[in-house]
Formats: structure tokens, C-alpha cells, sequence
């Protein structure tokens, strides 16, 4: 589960495959450009397992675990910054530029919402 | 592969040249040499003949000094202390020197995969046409790298002194942008070696850095501030080719960006003054 979340934190915050757009090849092939989460990028994880086998999916009742924590993580992410910041995210990885971008255009659409007639 | 490990600073510089390259912690060399992009006959350890160690209340520093050893120390600078703080990793910092440190090479990604750039004797910059947002906003005319280095704008804001086996010079001078003529950004002579650093006493001195990473990355920006003898001086890191002094926060306005590092711009303001407030 904890790897998991790490890896969704990985593909929302800071892991991204940037390709040439004249050769086609792959610029981010070493761990200093294509940057994995290291755990001072990690917040508290805490995970609660629901024990309720699923005996129609095994005969063990037992069910996949590896890959569900990514799915939902970029979303809780994405609507945290929305949350605390009023920025729209619209693309993955969440880099400085893209935050920055957001930032303005939420700062926009505050300044025009201020001065619209009511 | 040949390692020679001399025990005479004439030894070593017989030693260097001619298809040798000089070794200290190797985490900048190593990885070169793995990736072709440095190619020697034999490596010179040179451990032995650089002095290592800080001395007279942190003004004088061996070249040989690691970034772990200058970031725990509290008579060096906050601004250098800073800057080796948030470089690298701990296991890099206990083996990378300080002088090795000031010579990284780029990690602009054309480079380092030797696609046939400006910086590799070519004609064109790939970055500026291709992917390019970790680059320069500064000086990029030609080449669009951004130099790798925190403790080098750190040493730059300081107005440190490098002293080499055959003369001493300010840090600055150790930086020139690639030229049709030169393509090196580096005024070193071949077989040069950084032996030591001389900082002044500043009276206040910090770095803050903007990656996307908390920890174990390159600059985005890299901002050093240090007032010395009531002068303030600033220099960036991650902006240009070469680490860059900045003459004032509004030399920001006359940056050059390329369209994907305009970003950096607006990162590289609140960092400046962040910092110019650090140290006022």
C-alpha cells in the first residue's frame, strides 16, 4: 500500500518521461532527470486494511493490491492544491511551471469574479 | 584503466595531462567516464597532493574538502553550509569535494545523451529547440545549459578566492559562457588543480533553492545572498551555462528566457528576495 502511494506521488509531483521531439528519443533516462519520490517527499502514510475477503473474485477470497493506491492518488493531490490554493491543475506532473501557470490563472479568475457585476 | 596515486603535488601534475584526468571523490568523474563523455587512459588520484580540511576560523578551505565535512562545519559561511546542505544526497556529499564540485559538468539532458550540441563542438543547441524547461534564462545565446552547482553560486555571492598550483583568482574568473572558439566553461589550464579556497568573513550570508524534489535534485533556481563589508552580492544557480552573478534583483527583467523556462523568471523573484531579506 505505502509503495503504492509513493508511486502516485511519484507520477503526480515529479516523474516525467520528456521526449525529443526532433529524434523521438528519451531525454530523462537516469534517476537525476526522470526523479523518483525520495522519502523527504513523502508525507505520513496511514493505512487502514477492510478485511472482507471477496470469494467470487478467488478461491482464497483474496484481492490485488499492488497497483489501487496509484490510481486515486494524483486526485487527492490535485484537489488538495485546488483546496488550499484555489488553483486548477491541469496536467501531470504537478511541476513548478504548471503550478506556477495555475496560480495565475486562479489569481485571474478571482480579479474577475471581484470586478463582475453581481 | 591505469590509477596512479602520487604523493608529491609535482608528481601529480607530471602525472596529469596526456590522456589522464585527475580523480577525487569520483562521483562527478565516475559517472563521465561510464557514459564516455570523459574518456582517460589513466586517472590520477589526487587525494594524496590536495589539502582537505578547514582552517583559520573557516577562511581557508582545501579543495579536498567534502560537501559533508563543509556542511556540519559552523565556522564556514551559512551561504556554502546552505548550499552543500541541499546538494546531492549524503552518500554523494561524504565523497564529492569542493573543488571537484565547482567543475561538475552540465546535466542538460542533450548533453549528457552527446547529441552533437554547441557545447560538444557542434553548431546548434538541441535544447533550445527541443525540451528545455530545467535550462538557462540567462547567457543562453548559444548554449542553453544550466550549470549543476549550488556551492559554486554560494562561493560566487561570497567573493571567494581559488588558489590552483599556479596562481590564485577570483571564483568568477573560474567561469566563462562557451564561445565559437572555446567551448569550454572553464578557464582552467590543462592539468590545473583547484588546491585551495579563501572566503572573507561575511557578515551575513544564505542559499535557498527551488527543485522538484525536496531533496536530491538540481536547481530549478539556486539563490546565494552574502553582505560582505556592507556590499551585498547575489548569484544564481541552475539559470545559465555558467553560475551568474546577479548585478541586482531587476537584472531578472532583462532575463532571456526560452519559452519553457519563463517559469523560472517568476520562481527565481520571490527566491531573490527571499534571500536579500535573509541577509539584510
Amino acid at each position: 500500500m505505502e509503495g503504492g502511494i509513493i508511486q502516485g506521488v511519484g507520477h503526480t509531483l515529479s516523474e516525467e518521461r520528456l521526449v525529443d521531439p526532433a529524434s523521438g528519443r528519451v531525454l530523462t533516462q537516469t534517476l537525476d532527470t526522470y526523479k523518483v519520490p525520495t522519502i523527504a517527499d513523502m508525507p505520513e502514510m496511514v493505512v487502514e486494511l477492510l478485511d472482507i475477503p471477496d470469494e467470487h473474485l478467488t478461491n482464497l477470497g483474496a484481492k490485488g493490491l499492488g497497483e489501487p493506491p496509484i490510481v486515486p492518488t494524483a486526485a487527492a493531490i490535485v484537489n488538495a492544491i485546488r483546496d488550499a490554493t484555489g488553483a486548477d491543475v491541469r496536467s501531470l506532473p504537478v511541476t513548478r511551471e504548471e503550478m506556477l501557470r495555475a496560480l495565475a490563472e486562479a489569481r485571474e479568475r478571482e480579479k474577475r469574479l471581484a470586478t463582475s457585476p453581481a | 584503466l591505469q590509477l596512479v596515486q602520487p604523493e608529491s603535488l609535482d608528481a601529480a601534475a607530471a602525472a596529469l595531462g596526456n590522456g589522464s584526468v585527475a580523480l577525487a571523490g569520483g562521483t562527478e568523474l565516475v559517472p563521465l567516464l561510464r557514459s564516455r563523455l570523459v574518456q582517460a587512459e589513466t586517472l590520477v588520484d589526487v587525494r594524496g597532493v590536495v589539502p582537505r580540511g578547514v582552517h583559520e576560523g573557516g577562511s581557508r578551505i582545501g579543495a579536498g574538502t567534502t560537501l559533508a565535512e563543509l556542511e556540519a562545519d559552523p565556522e564556514i559561511p551559512a551561504a556554502l553550509r546552505e548550499a552543500c546542505a541541499l546538494a546531492a544526497s549524503p552518500q554523494l556529499r561524504s565523497m564529492g569535494s569542493i573543488g571537484g564540485n565547482l567543475l561538475q559538468a552540465t546535466r542538460c539532458w542533450y548533453w549528457r545523451l552527446r547529441y552533437p550540441c554547441f557545447l560538444h563542438g557542434g553548431s546548434t543547441c538541441h535544447a533550445r529547440e527541443g525540451a528545455h524547461r530545467e535550462h538557462a534564462i540567462f547567457g543562453n545565446e548559444r548554449c542553453a545549459s544550466a550549470h549543476p552547482s549550488d556551492p559554486a553560486a554560494a562561493l560566487l555571492a561570497l567573493g571567494a578566492t581559488l588558489r590552483t598550483d599556479r596562481r590564485s583568482f577570483p571564483v568568477a574568473d573560474l567561469y566563462r559562457l562557451p564561445t565559437e572558439d572555446d567551448r569550454d566553461v572553464t578557464a582552467l589550464d590543462p592539468g590545473e588543480l583547484i588546491l585551495e579556497l579563501e572566503l572573507p568573513r561575511p557578515e551575513a550570508s544564505t542559499y535557498v533553492k527551488a527543485m522538484e524534489r525536496n531533496r536530491f535534485a538540481f536547481a530549478l533556481v539556486g539563490v546565494a545572498a552574502a553582505r560582505v563589508g556592507g556590499e551585498t552580492r547575489l548569484a544564481l544557480a541552475g539559470v545559465a551555462p555558467i553560475p551568474w552573478l546577479l548585478a541586482d534583483p531587476e537584472e531578472l527583467d532583462r532575463a532571456t528566457p526560452l519559452p519553457g523556462t519563463a517559469y523560472k523568471v517568476d520562481l527565481a523573484r520571490p527566491l531573490v528576495r527571499r534571500a536579500l531579506e535573509a541577509v539584510a
